[in-house]
C-alpha cells in the first residue's frame, strides 16, 4: 500500500505529521467504506476492519465525518479503542478517496487528563446552569468546539450547529437555527469577511483561515478564536473554534521577545557604562592635567630650597630634612599625575600608533642607559643575551616606554646584588623578555597586574613607592602595537615579563 | 450611536493592550504578556455631547516574528501608533506603521502616543525625535498606563479629532 500512496498523501504524511512508525492509515471511499489499510490496527483499534466494511463501525467518532467538510481535518485526542487515544486526520485524495491517519496521542493525553477532566467538569457545571438545548446530530460539527455559521450574507448567517459552550458564555442569547449578524458578535470579521468575499467569489471548494483573535468570556477569562471561511457545495460557511495552539505559540512569542527586551536592556546599559568610564577618563585627565601646574610650582620652590645653602645653613637638620621630603614627595606626585595623565588619555584612546622599523639593539641600550642609575644604586647587575641585531616595528617612542617601565619595576622589586636581563628569542616568533631575581609575586596578584588598578601594588624593596598605574599603562601601548604581554612569576623566585611580536 | 474604530498599532512591548486595560477597565498589569492576534474592546465616551462607541483593535506588536495584517488597519478612523519612550528603536517601527496606515486607510487620524512617561529619566527618545513627528503634522502625546497618565485624555483627543474630520 505504501508504494502506491499518491504524492499528495506522502506530502502530507511527510509535512503534517510526526516522524512516527506507529501511524495507522485506513483508505476509504466516499462513503466511509474501507478500501486498503496500512499499519499497526491492533494499537489502534479492537477489530482488523475489513475491507467494504464502513470505518465508523470500527471508530464511532467518525460517523458521518466521512467525505468531511474540510479536508483536511483533524480530530484531537479520540480515544479509537479502551486504552488509545490518538490524532485522526481525514484527507481528501485526488481520485474521490479519503485517508485516515491514527497517530498515536496516548502519552500526550495522559499527561493532560487532569486538566481536561478539569475542563469537562467546568463545562458540565456550566451546562447544568443553562436551559437544556437540544443537539444537532446531524451536524458534523456537533462533537467539536466548532461554531458552525451558513452564510447567507455579511449580515446575516444561520447557525448550523448546536451550540459550543464557550459561545453559550460569550453570546447566551442565540440558540441553534438562529439568525446571527456575525459581525455584531464578532467584531473581528468586518476584516475577516473582506478576505472571505474574496476567497467565495472563486466558487471552488475549500477554506482559508483567519488571523487569531481574543474574546472576553467572563472578567479576567479570555478566549483566542479563530474562524474558517468554507465553500462547499455552492454553500458559505463560517467555522469558528477555540485556537489551541495559541498558549504553545504564547508561550514561545513570549519567551523570544523577553530575551529580546533583556538584550535591549543589557546594550542599553552596556551604552550607559561606556559612556560613565569615558565620563570618569576624561575627568581624570583634565584634573591630571589643571594638577601638573600648582604640583610644579611647589616642586620648584622645594627645589630652590633645597639648593639654597646659605638659607639651608640656618635650619637644623630635622628641617632640612623636611625640606627634602617635600621635595621628594612632590616629584612622587608629579610622577603619579603624569602617568594618570596618561593612562585616562589611553583609555580615551587619545593615542596614535605610528610604526616604524626600528633597531632592537637600539632601544634595549637606551633603555638600559634611562635605568641605570636606579640599577648602580641598588647594585643590581643588568644582562642582554642580543648580540645580532633585530629590526623591529614599533613606535619608538611608545615601545621604549614600555621597556622602562618594565625595567623599573624589575629593579623595584629586586634586591640590592640581584640581577636584570633583557632577553630576546626570534623563534618560533619574536620574544623580548624581561627577567628579574627579585622577590616575584603570587598568582592572584599576577592575574589582575595589567588591569592599572593593581591595589596590591607594593613597595619595592628599597622602599620605592609606585602608582599601580605602570604596567597599565605598559599593557595599553603593547595592546596598541597588537603584541601581547604576559607574566610568569612565583615568590620568592622572581618575576618575568613576556612580550610577544608576531612576525 | 457613532460607532469609530480605532487600531493600536506599535512594535512589542510598547503597552498597547496596558493602554487599552486601563481605559477599558481601569486596570494595570505590571506582568508582561505579549498579545497573540487581536483583541477588540468596546468603550462609548461622550464627545460634545455625543455618544462615541469606540472600537478598539489592540493588535499584536510587530516585529521579526508577527507583522501586522494590514487587512486590520482597513475601516479605521483612528490610529494610536505606540512608542515605547525607553526604545527608540520603537520609533523605526512606529514611523514605518504611519507609512502602512496611511495607504491603507488615508484618512485615520494618527495620534502618536509615547508610552512609559513615569520612567521618563529612562527614555531613549529626546525632544528632537518627538518635534520630528509633530512637524511632521502627528499628535504626540506622552502617557503612562501604569502612572495613568494622560491616557483618558488621549482618547479623547483621538476622539475628537475623528469627528471633527
Amino acid at each position: 500500500m505504501l508504494e502506491s500512496l499518491p504524492q499528495d498523501i506522502i506530502k502530507y504524511l511527510v509535512d503534517e505529521l510526526p516522524p512516527f512508525t506507529g501511524i495507522l492509515i485506513v483508505k476509504a471511499d466516499e462513503d466511509g467504506n474501507v478500501i486498503d489499510m496500512y499499519g499497526p490496527h491492533k494499537d489502534y483499534l479492537r477489530d482488523k476492519p475489513e475491507f467494504g466494511e464502513k470505518i465508523h463501525e470500527y471508530v464511532p467518532a467518525l460517523y458521518s465525518m466521512i467525505p468531511p467538510l474540510v479536508s483536511p481535518m483533524v480530530l484531537n485526542k479520540i480515544k479509537s479503542n479502551n486504552s488509545v487515544y490518538a490524532d485522526i486526520h481525514l484527507v481528501e485524495g485526488e481520485h474521490n478517496e479519503y485517508w485516515v491517519f491514527f497517530v498515536d496521542q496516548n502519552r500526550e493525553a495522559k499527561s493532560i487528563r487532569q486538566i481536561i477532566q478539569k475542563i469537562n467538569a467546568d463545562r458540565l457545571r456550566i451546562e447544568s446552569d443553562k436551559t437544556k438545548v437540544q443537539t444537532n446530530i446531524s451536524s458534523p460539527f456537533s462533537v467539536f468546539d466548532y461554531l458552525n455559521l451558513k452564510v447567507e450574507n455579511n449580515n446575516k448567517s444561520i447557525i448550523n450547529s448546536n451550540i459550543p459552550p464557550w459561545f453559550r458564555i460569550l453570546a447566551p442569547k442565540y440558540s441553534e437555527n438562529d439568525s446571527i449578524s456575525i459581525s455584531e458578535v464578532f467584531p473581528y470579521f468586518e476584516v475577516f469577511f473582506i478576505e472571505a468575499d474574496e476567497f467565495w467569489a472563486k466558487k471552488e471548494n475549500g477554506k482559508i483561515k483567519s488571523g487569531i483573535w481574543t474574546e472576553t468570556l467572563t472578567k479576567g477569562e479570555d478566549i483566542a478564536l479563530s474562524a474558517y471561511a468554507v465553500f462547499y457545495n455552492n454553500q458559505k460557511y463560517i467555522l469558528i473554534k477555540p485556537e489551541e495552539e495559541v498558549d504553545k505559540e504564547q508561550i514561545s512569542l513570549q519567551l523570544a521577545r523577553d530575551q529580546k527586551l533583556a538584550y535591549e536592556k543589557l546594550e542599553k546599559t552596556e551604552k550607559k557604562l561606556k559612556k560613565l568610564l569615558e565620563y570618569k577618563d576624561k575627568f581624570v585627565s583634565i584634573v591630571s592635567h589643571d594638577l601638573r601646574s600648582p604640583v610644579a610650582a611647589v616642586l620648584g620652590i622645594a627645589d630652590m630650597l633645597v639648593n639654597d645653602k646659605k638659607e639651608l645653613s640656618k635650619l637644623d637638620e630635622f628641617y632640612i630634612e623636611m625640606i627634602h621630603s617635600i621635595k621628594d614627595e612632590m616629584l612622587r606626585l608629579l610622577d603619579y599625575n603624569d602617568k594618570l595623565y596618561h593612562w585616562s588619555n589611553l583609555e580615551l584612546g587619545n593615542f596614535e600608533v605610528i610604526k616604524d622599523k626600528a633597531s632592537l639593539k637600539k632601544i634595549i641600550s637606551t633603555a638600559h642607559r634611562t635605568a641605570k642609575k636606579r640599577l648602580d644604586a641598588k647594585n643590581i647587575s643588568f644582562s642582554t643575551n642580543l648580540e645580532d641585531d633585530i629590526e623591529i616595528e614599533v613606535d619608538l617612542t611608545l615601545f621604549l616606554q614600555v621597556l622602562n617601565n618594565l625595567l623599573a619595576n624589575a629593579i623595584k622589586f629586586t634586591p640590592e646584588n640581584g640581577s636584570v636581563a633583557i632577553v630576546v628569542t626570534d623563534s618560533p616568533s619574536l620574544q623580548i623578555t624581561v627577567v628579574d631575581s627579585g622577590v616575584g609575586m603570587p598568582k592572584k596578584l599576577s592575574e589582575n597586574i595589567f588591569s592599572g588598578f593593581a591595589r596590591n601594588s607594593s613597595m619595592g624593596t628599597d622602599g620605592e613607592k609606585g602608582t599601580g598605574l605602570g604596567l597599565g599603562i605598559v599593557k595599553k601601548i603593547i595592546d596598541g602595537h597588537g603584541f601581547t604581554i604576559t607574566v610568569e612569576s612565583e615568590t620568592g623566585k622572581g618575576s618575568q615579563f613576556i612580550i610577544g611580536i608576531e612576525k | 450611536m457613532i460607532k469609530k474604530k480605532i487600531v493600536m498599532l506599535g512594535s512589542f512591548a510598547v503597552g498597547k493592550t496596558s493602554l487599552i486595560q486601563r481605559f477599558v477597565n481601569s486596570m494595570f498589569s505590571e506582568k508582561y504578556q505579549t498579545t497573540i492576534g487581536v483583541k477588540i474592546d468596546q468603550k462609548t465616551v461622550i464627545i460634545d455631547n455625543t455618544d462615541v462607541n469606540l472600537l478598539l483593535w489592540d493588535i499584536h506588536g510587530e516585529d521579526d516574528y508577527q507583522k501586522v495584517n494590514p487587512t486590520y488597519i482597513m475601516g479605521s478612523s483612528g490610529c494610536f501608533i505606540v512608542i515605547d519612550g525607553t526604545r527608540s528603536a520603537t520609533i523605526t517601527i512606529g514611523n514605518e506603521l504611519i507609512e502602512t496606515v496611511k495607504k491603507i486607510a488615508p484618512n485615520s487620524v494618527v495620534v502618536v502616543l509615547i508610552n512609559k512617561s513615569d520612567i521618563k529619566e529612562e527614555w531613549d527618545i529626546t525632544n528632537e525625535d518627538i518635534d520630528d513627528l509633530r512637524n511632521k503634522g502627528y499628535e504626540v502625546i506622552e502617557t503612562s498606563a501604569k502612572a495613568n497618565e494622560a491616557v483618558e485624555f488621549a482618547f479623547n483627543r483621538i476622539s475628537q479629532l475623528m469627528l471633527n474630520k
